[in-house]
């Protein structure tokens, strides 16, 4: 029996995977809802932009034009929108309602079961929604994103950012643990990832100093690292090196730091109710 | 026979906040470092043997929830020695969780949006069952409670009693050694509970699953558990057959009669006191209370004659009603618990005490 269990070992995580990709399509309205949502958005970022622009009176602000920052706020936007699964709020709403119970009786590690229920719902929002707005945004702008290896590059990075990104969640939810509370936590986390991943603003325009702060912070590996190579139609292979690498380190970093945050955190449990 | 669950002293504390009432104090909790230790289980130890079936009992809030969460391995203990399937749950999650199976009756382990087929066959893969074990477990459900005709709906449109069913269905799919079941039947209609009860003791027969089972049904109890443990307090005050545990503590009966054409009352109940006592010398501890209409006579079966009492009964009032009732579980734990308190562990502490040793293989 062990040696069968070896065996298996990963097809068991890919189960989850398979369960929330068959979860999310029983609620369809979802989806329209939501691709609905990331249109509005990019149209409104568009107009405010644009009125930015038009009061700097300036072609070009912190070295980027207009289009420059439409296509990466844009984009953003809608990746930030299906990159984010609310893990924090699931994990947290697991740990009030005492249904953490459920998934601490099962053969997989909390971590990596998490891991694979997320990603699904990341590849079904990055093909409903990032696709289609990635095509909006190349007609609004002019197909100003350039096509070729940049795209290849974006994806391996937006890959490792989703990782980083999951660590972050996955450990903010964890503090749940302790508080039995996840609302302020959360929110917090939301404005810090936002801001300082450049998701909301680039981060070029943020003063000097605060942006090379910036650069050794985890966060803006999630969004402005594939963003960076996505808009760049290519850069020396020095740059690239090294964005990749920070990435690395950081998701090694983060994945280390989880897996250890979760094996304290989960000791001091307390299953509410029944 | 090494057993397959070894508990040696388990304690689980918590820690809680000692609240304030009203506003003002919900602000100063905010500041509160006042806290107080909760012992939920306080030193239990038991070792159950592969295949039995265990009742595990207790008024509400007795520990029994947390002592079960210490053995799947979701709880660690505060101090003591747990071990399950030879190893300690809380530090082998993952490996513990392949061999054991668990049923909460207030929720559900199924995927709530999807058919329950699909759960299965999700679980199947989570735990890695198998394809001819799978079948072989599935046609067996079949044959057992037939829900083929359910495996098509969702588990949010199901009935309570029929997501329950299919959650204990799903707890023995991958073979587990021991399942877990805390409060299967709560809420469950008589039918659906007889049902279940089938059910886990056919399981409990064909594949040798040690069951341990939390209830407030005193029907469960006995369709189910040759053995059963009672803990109050968190502390563990019974450890024994269930046999033992009737003549032992319950050995009680209720007669109840109601009068035809008579009122009842606190003198007509001592009248009929007196009156079965005189006539049966033996029967010096028989009691008689009102309750509601009727007259209730508490029998104890093992000093005196329960049919005499029940011939004496019958004749000292013309009668519209007669009924006799059994001894609820609550009555004897609390008799047990009160029988505690009064001659300090003499009565009780002695059958939990040899149970340890020679609790049968």
């Amino acid at each position: 029996m062990t040696s069968n269990v070896r065996r298996f070992r990963f097809s068991r995580y890919f189960a989850y995977s398979k369960a929330s990709f068959q979860e999310s399509l029983a609620f369809r309205m979802g989806f329209l809802i939501s691709i609905v949502g990331s249109i509005v958005y990019t149209i409104v970022i568009c107009y405010l932009w644009k009125a930015i622009f038009q009061s700097a009176g300036a072609e070009v602000v912190n070295g980027m034009t207009y289009n420059d920052t439409l296509v990466y706020l844009a984009l953003a936007g809608t990746i930030t929108a299906s990159v984010d699964v609310f893990l924090v709020w699931d994990i947290g709403r697991a740990i009030q309602t005492g249904d953490i119970a459920l998934a601490f009786v099962r053969p997989a590690d909390y971590f990596t079961m998490h891991l694979f229920t997320c990603c699904t719902s990341i590849v079904i929002s990055f093909v409903v929604n990032v696709i289609p707005i990635f095509f909006l945004i190349e007609f609004i702008s002019g197909w100003a994103i350039p096509i070729g290896f940049n795209i290849v590059f974006f994806m391996l990075s937006l890959f490792l950012g989703i990782i980083i990104n999951f660590c972050i969640d996955f450990i903010v939810g964890n503090i749940c643990f302790y508080t039995q509370s996840i609302w302020g936590i959360n929110i917090m986390k939301e404005v810090v990832v936002h801001l300082l991943s450049g998701a909301t603003i680039p981060l070029a325009f943020f003063p000097d100093k605060l942006h090379d702060a910036m650069m050794f912070l985890p966060f803006q590996a999630i969004y402005h690292t594939p963003l960076t190579m996505l808009i760049n139609e290519s850069m020396p292979t020095e740059t690239y090196l090294r964005m990749f690498g920070v990435q690395l380190i950081w998701v090694v970093v983060l994945v280390i730091a989880a897996k250890l945050f979760f094996r304290r955190s989960s000791r001091v449990v307390t299953v509410n109710g029944g | 026979m090494e057993p397959v669950i070894q508990l040696d002293g388990i304690t689980k504390t918590f820690k809680v906040l000692n609240r304030k009432t009203g506003m003002k104090g919900a602000v100063m909790d905010l500041f509160s470092r006042d806290y107080k230790e909760v012992c939920a289980v306080d030193h239990v130890t038991m070792s159950i043997q592969q295949g039995e079936m265990v009742g595990y009992l207790g008024p509400n809030g007795a520990g029994k929830s947390t002592t079960i969460k210490m053995m799947t391995g979701i709880l660690e203990p505060t101090s003591g020695k747990v071990i399950v399937n030879g190893r300690i749950p809380y530090k082998n999650r993952t490996k513990n969780a392949q061999n054991i199976g668990v049923v909460f009756g207030q929720r559900t382990q199924l995927w709530w949006a999807l058919p329950v087929i699909e759960s299965f066959n999700i679980l199947k893969e989570i735990y890695c069952v198998p394809d001819d074990l799978y079948k072989k477990n599935m046609a067996m459900f079949n044959d057992l409670v037939g829900v083929g005709d359910l495996y098509s709906k969702t588990v949010r449109q199901m009935s309570l009693g029929q997501r329950t069913l299919c959650d204990i269905l799903a707890a023995f799919l991958h073979d587990p050694s021991v399942v877990f079941m805390d409060e299967p039947t709560i809420g469950l209609d008589v039918s659906m509970k007889s049902k279940i009860r089938y059910l886990v003791s056919e399981l409990n027969k064909e594949k040798g699953t040690t069951i341990v089972l939390t209830t407030h049904d005193m029907g469960d109890v006995e369709a189910l558990a040759k053995r059963i443990v009672i803990i109050d307090h968190g502390k563990m005050i019974y450890d024994d057959d269930i046999n033992h545990l009737k003549s032992f503590f319950g050995a009680y009966r209720t007669i109840m009669i109601t009068p035809d054409g008579e009122d009842v009352s606190d003198e007509l109940a001592k009248e009929c006191q007196t009156g079965i006592r005189d006539i049966i010398p033996e029967a010096k501890n028989v009691h008689v209370t009102v309750d509601e209409h009727s007259l209730a006579i508490l029998v104890p079966e093992d000093e005196v004659s329960f049919v005499e009492v029940l011939q004496v009964a019958q004749e000292f009032r013309p009668l519209k009603d007669i009924q006799i009732k059994e001894i609820s579980t609550e009555t004897i734990i609390r008799k047990i618990y009160e029988g505690e308190a009064k001659d300090k562990n003499e009565t009780v502490a002695t059958p939990a005490a040899t149970n340890g040793n020679e609790s049968e293989a």
